[in-house]
């Protein structure tokens, strides 16, 4: 993402002293692009999204009043359509909280810091020096980029009504909508994978409503990741899953657009061997399989940047209570100002529906 | 051939989600090389949360197959070709 600005990261043990600085300019600003044009969309600015032309971002710092410039308290990334600036989005510092873990690796491996050890992190903003040269070695010029989401222009009044909150919506979030037949389908398919990992790609729209500006996901269906090689811990996705899965979403032909994935966390299943239960291959501290690892949050980020993406994780975990029986959670996951966090979600009873909607060519 | 000699293509990842128009290609490049083009365009990561490198292949839709690192733009890509860009990612529970 070209801006003007340019982000570095400095680390600091407790006692304040200097343990490392990520290289300017490296950090990771596309989520918060992603989650500004959320913004955009869902504030009325359709035109972020409809694919007719490229959006402009501007990011300005917010800086520390403690530590004073360069370091930020945030930053504040702007949405621009053809008629000027839409909205804004503001971003603390725990948006580079990741990176920072990550940067803290080099301290722990030459002993500055111990494996589990407090740091403190500052983040730096810089101009840059020029526009970033896009054209890469061999002289590929990277043509436009519109940003066209899936929109269908839809009431969401008759999906509410049709659908059961599973788990809270937070106030600020957009509602998502997962047909009954969708989880149905992702539980079944990680059960039959036994302990293996298993997994799918969701499809569906991103919903407006004409009359409220509201906007929404319905995820209506879902496609097996055909080919993906599956491990205990693990679900790769190589050029031939995709391909099997963009040719499985055509053959649907309803339209429907890649919204999300799900997959299978069943490493915590109890095995049956010679009539003895006994512990799946599993850290003894990990309780609770219902969570997005780090190379979750990485497949989201490659392959579903778009902030109204979604990912499900179907898990099987010890019961909380002490049952015998193990409980199947199905988990959902989101982007919310820029990082993965757990999403409240609405499921959908499967049938005719009386909505009337059209789909935005 | 588009603009002063450079092959325009039509590219897009590999859910859809990212879409870059009317890119141009010099036809001398390898398809290795636009690909690492196409990544930085789409602002595709380079590594996993390990830090290993991410690979990507290039999938031609006219021919519906994936092309070589080594064959060369103008060999193998015609205008207005789509390209679309593939990841080999692993999701994972650890």
């Amino acid at each position: 993402m070209e801006t003007d600005v340019q982000f570095s990261i400095e680390l600091r043990s407790t006692d304040g002293q200097f343990l490392c600085e990520t290289e300017t300019g490296e950090l990771d600003l596309v989520p918060a692009r992603e989650a500004a044009i959320l913004a955009a969309a869902a504030s009325g600015g359709v035109s972020a999204v409809d694919g007719t032309r490229a959006p402009r971002f501007e990011v300005e710092p917010v800086w520390n009043a403690r530590y004073r410039q360069p370091f930020i308290s945030g930053f504040r990334v702007w949405v621009s359509g053809a008629d000027g600036r839409i909205c804004h989005v503001d971003f603390g510092v725990s948006y580079f909280g990741t990176e920072a873990r990550r940067a803290a690796q080099g301290p722990v491996r030459d002993g500055r810091l111990k494996p589990g050890e407090s740091f403190y992190y500052l983040v730096k903003a810089l101009p840059r020096d020029g526009r970033a040269d896009r054209t890469a070695p061999n002289g590929l010029r990277a043509g436009t980029a519109p940003v066209r989401w899936p929109l269908k222009v839809s009431p969401l009044g008759p999906l509410i009504r049709r659908s059961r909150p599973v788990s809270l919506v937070r106030p600020g979030d957009i509602e998502i909508f997962v047909h009954a037949s969708v989880l149905e389908e992702a539980v079944a398919s990680a059960q039959a994978g036994g302990e293996l990992e298993t997994g799918g790609v969701l499809v569906g729209f991103v919903l407006r409503d004409a009359d409220t500006g509201a906007v929404a996901v319905e995820v209506t269906g879902r496609v097996a990741a055909s080919g993906a090689e599956s491990g205990l811990t693990s679900l790769r996705f190589t050029a031939e899953t995709w391909v099997a899965v963009r040719e499985a979403i055509a053959r649907r032909g309803r339209g429907e657009q890649p919204v999300g994935f799900d997959h299978a966390h069943m490493f915590l299943k109890h095995k049956e061997t010679d009539g003895q239960r006994t512990d799946a291959t599993a850290p003894p501290t990990c309780r609770n399989a219902a969570f997005f690892s780090e190379h979750d949050i990485a497949f989201m980020r490659v392959a579903f940047p778009r902030a109204y993406s979604v990912g499900l994780v179907v898990s099987e975990s010890p019961d909380p209570w002490g049952g015998e029986e193990m409980v199947v959670q199905t988990t959902l996951f989101g982007w919310r100002e820029g990082e993965i966090v757990e999403r409240g979600y609405r499921v959908v009873r499967d049938g005719p529906s009386d909505d009337h909607s059209i789909s935005i060519p | 051939m588009g603009e002063e000699g450079f092959v325009t293509l039509q590219c897009q990842d590999a859910t859809g989600q990212v879409v870059i128009r009317d890119a141009l290609a010099d036809p001398s490049a390898t398809v290795g090389e636009l690909i690492e083009g196409l990544r930085k365009a789409m602002d595709l990561p380079m590594q996993d949360p390990d830090g290993r490198p991410l690979s990507y292949a290039a999938r031609l839709s006219r021919e519906g197959r994936n092309l070589h690192a080594s064959e060369t733009v103008g060999a193998v890509l015609k205008e207005n070709d789509e390209v679309v860009v593939l990841p080999n990612i692993e999701a994972g529970g650890a």
